[in-house]
């Protein structure tokens, strides 16, 4: 794998773990009714204090995406499991087995029988990610800076749109929303755009917060 | 000198064995009906999602390619995903035409987009409308075999019935030649060799695709 491959996979990790990271539990975004939320500053102090208290994440998820001239949806399905301070295992298990790893210094891919495993300490990148990750448990991720924040609200719900500031990772996604349960912080729905009709939705389900998750989870023998 | 004559020999059978057209007889004069389907993906039957591995030297590429035919203008889109579901490269493909509609930078490599529009090129041209192309064809049971010239280059395209077309060959050269091994017993596996050093790509069809 060349260092740009590297560099995108880093990237679209980020934006992963930065997703990933968010504590919650969900329900559907109602679509409509969203008002802009004047003191933003408060919202995301909320949302940072809420990640805070977390130190382990289980959860499904469901991603869908829509191609602008496709009337159909691609689905992919599968789990994720988080916990402090740096790993992850995003796993899907529909249509195909395919696993990202993060953890103890390591960034490792599980594609079927092959296993690809890069040293975080090897690259830049991927010592962004692990800072982001360290960031985003310690409720720092929304104060960095990255991104271009907006904050609307519809009675049940927070809307969080986000532009990215770097224009590498702009090009590959234009802009992400994040919709939160206006009650317990939780993420409920992420939508991450490329121009104006091709997009990725993920919504995730049965999430389960500060449960303990045992070490193998976290490896590549698993 | 023996080394040299063997050399010299290896090279005129080569250079004779491509330079001449196969025994067989034409496949424009066959009878319509006895012509079998020679086309590997023919896009207008639906959509195509594979997963596919490409493997060079030190790099190596995973993802998900979707081939749909587009009603509205009649073009095929091939577009390249990773797992994630962003989009890595995107092309439209038109009477054996591509247009690249957008690339992500690492992947902006124009011998690998050369090679991908060969590839798919070759899978979806039916090579029963190319115009003023001899296509020569061959029966040797349980197999049918078509051969013809395009673009300086020859293909051969075997067939059998109950399997479809099980294997394509490329060749730009006595010395270039790329493979397609396509394996339907289960979900649809296509193999790519370009030989060499050059990258291997398969592809395995994913048979889900949700509404």
């Amino acid at each position: 794998m060349n260092l740009h491959m590297q560099i995108l996979i880093t990237k679209l990790a980020m934006f992963f773990l930065l997703v990933a990271s968010l504590p919650g539990t969900y329900a559907q975004m109602t679509g409509n009714g969203y008002q802009p939320v004047e003191d933003v500053e408060k919202v995301i102090e909320r949302l940072n204090k809420s990640s805070r208290e977390i130190f382990s994440i289980k959860s499904r998820f469901t991603q869908k995406k829509q191609l602008d001239f496709l009337d159909e949806t691609i689905v992919s399905k599968g789990s994720f499991w988080f916990r402090k301070e740096n790993s992850l295992r995003w796993a899907y298990t529909e249509p195909f087995e395919y696993v990202i790893l993060l953890n103890a210094g390591k960034f490792t891919i599980i594609d079927g029988s092959s296993v690809n495993e890069y040293d975080i300490d090897s690259n830049a990148a991927f010592r962004e990610i692990n800072d982001l990750i360290i960031g985003m448990v310690q409720g720092r991720v929304l104060e960095q800076g990255k991104f271009e924040i907006e904050v609307f609200e519809n009675g049940s719900s927070y809307l969080v749109k986000l532009v990215p500031r770097d224009p590498g990772i702009r090009k590959v996604i234009s802009g992400m929303d994040l919709t939160f349960d206006l009650q317990d912080l939780a993420v409920t729905r992420i939508v991450m755009y490329e121009g104006e009709k091709d997009y990725t939705v993920i919504t995730f389900t049965d999430k389960r917060f500060n449960e303990t998750i045992p070490d193998t989870i976290f490896s590549a023998d698993m | 000198m023996k080394p040299f004559r063997i050399l010299y020999f290896l090279l005129t059978c080569s250079i004779l064995s491509n330079g001449c057209a196969p025994a067989g007889s034409l496949m424009h004069e066959m009878e319509a009906d006895l012509k079998p389907d020679f086309r590997p993906l023919d896009s207008s039957s639906g959509t195509f999602l594979f997963r596919a591995k490409i493997r060079l030297t030190g790099n190596n590429y995973t993802g998900i390619f979707l081939v749909k035919q587009v009603q509205a203008d009649s073009t095929t889109r091939i577009v390249f995903l990773s797992e994630i579901g962003l989009n890595l490269m995107d092309l439209k493909y038109k009477r054996d035409t591509f247009e690249l509609i957008s690339v992500q930078d690492f992947l902006d490599r124009p011998s690998l987009i050369r090679m991908l529009k060969a590839d798919f090129g070759t899978l979806l041209r039916d090579p029963g409308d190319l115009q003023g192309t001899d296509i020569y064809y061959k029966r040797d049971e349980p197999s049918e075999m078509i051969q013809f010239r395009y673009n300086s280059r020859k293909y051969s395209y075997f067939h059998m019935k109950g399997r479809g077309v099980y294997r394509i060959e490329r060749r730009s050269g006595p010395f270039s030649r790329t493979t397609y091994s396509i394996d339907r017993t289960g979900p649809m596996n296509i193999l790519i060799d370009h030989g060499g050093l050059k990258p291997d790509i398969e592809l395995i069809q994913i048979p889900r695709i949700d509404r």
